[in-house]
């Protein structure tokens, strides 16, 4: 059983509109995110609005260029979820389901500041 | 009492207990103030903390928990964030409430999982037979309605009182 003082912080951003037509995401979607979260780990720390910026050598879909060159994507939700280590791997599935749910190419996910773009196939199917 | 959700999913008030209903009371007036849609999210499960769950599991499923992703949604669509929701969120919420589960449906029905996770998801289409068939499962009928009548029905089609301005779409107290 680990200690609080074991957990790692992750925080993860889901964009507000599918990658391949730019529609927002149904209620259904959204809930079944939240009811993942919740049902896994108890539940999270936000959400909140964000912006994500960066500086990218090339723009993905879903990201443009600001007027001070910075590359923005779209507006997120940033979900902050605090986990044993030894988790991380049932989060990285839940992700992957998410990016096939929420039809998103990669899910940004910081682990301890660390960053990683989880991505989905089919074969790791959907949020149920 | 029943709470009629924007996929028009009837939940019964009557067996919330008091701190339930106090607690839905307390969200109301906050949902009423029209906050931000992210804001209400964090709000409801900050308070549901505090009023109802304290350290223990937060009960996905339970109405009170089902009633609180509703109001939330409901902010996210009239905000412009969220699609209003279609036949696909009704699907969802009517596979749930009369088969327990997606597994259990496709087993009754003998339709594959993932494809109905892919319709659901927005990436494929049932055929015409298959939609057919999903409905008779489900007994229920296609009603077609103006698209701005569904928009309308996501703010103000809550709960067992048509319009919000009309009063208290959840009791503090029974009777």
């Amino acid at each position: 059983m680990s200690r609080e003082g074991e957990l790692v912080e992750c925080a993860f951003l889901m964009p507000l509109v599918r990658d391949s037509d730019r529609k927002r995401h149904r209620p259904s979607r959204w809930r079944a995110l939240e009811n993942a979260l919740y049902g896994e780990f108890g539940g999270y720390s936000g959400p909140e609005p964000l912006h994500r910026v960066h500086r990218a050598a090339h723009p993905s879909l879903g990201e443009y260029e600001s007027d001070v060159g910075l590359r923005v994507s779209d507006r997120s939700r940033r979900y902050i979820v605090a986990l044993p280590r030894e988790r991380l791997d049932d989060l990285r599935q839940i992700l992957r389901q998410a990016a096939n749910t929420f039809d998103q190419e990669a899910v940004y996910l910081s682990v301890a500041g660390r960053v990683e773009f989880v991505r989905g196939t089919e074969a790791n199917g959907y949020l149920p | 009492m029943i709470y009629t959700t924007i996929t028009r999913r009837g939940i019964d008030l009557e067996p919330l207990s008091s701190e339930e209903r106090a607690f839905l009371a307390r969200l109301e007036v906050l949902f009423r103030k029209r906050p931000d849609w992210d804001e209400f999210a964090r709000a409801w499960g900050e308070l549901g903390r505090a009023m109802l769950w304290k350290e223990g599991t937060v009960p996905v499923g339970h109405p009170v928990y089902r009633i609180c992703q509703d109001l939330e949604m409901r902010l996210g669509i009239t905000q412009g964030l969220v699609a209003p929701p279609d036949y696909r969120d009704q699907l969802v919420d009517l596979i749930e409430e009369r088969f327990g589960s997606a597994y259990r449906f496709c087993q009754a029905t003998g339709i594959d999982q993932g494809h109905l996770s892919r319709v659901l998801a927005g990436k494929k289409h049932f055929s015409q037979e298959t939609f057919a068939h999903v409905l008779e499962a489900l007994g229920v009928e296609i009603v077609l309605m103006d698209r701005a009548e569904v928009a309308e029905r996501a703010w103000l089609d809550v709960g067992p009182v048509s319009r919000p301005e009309q009063g208290a779409m959840i009791p503090a107290h029974s009777g």
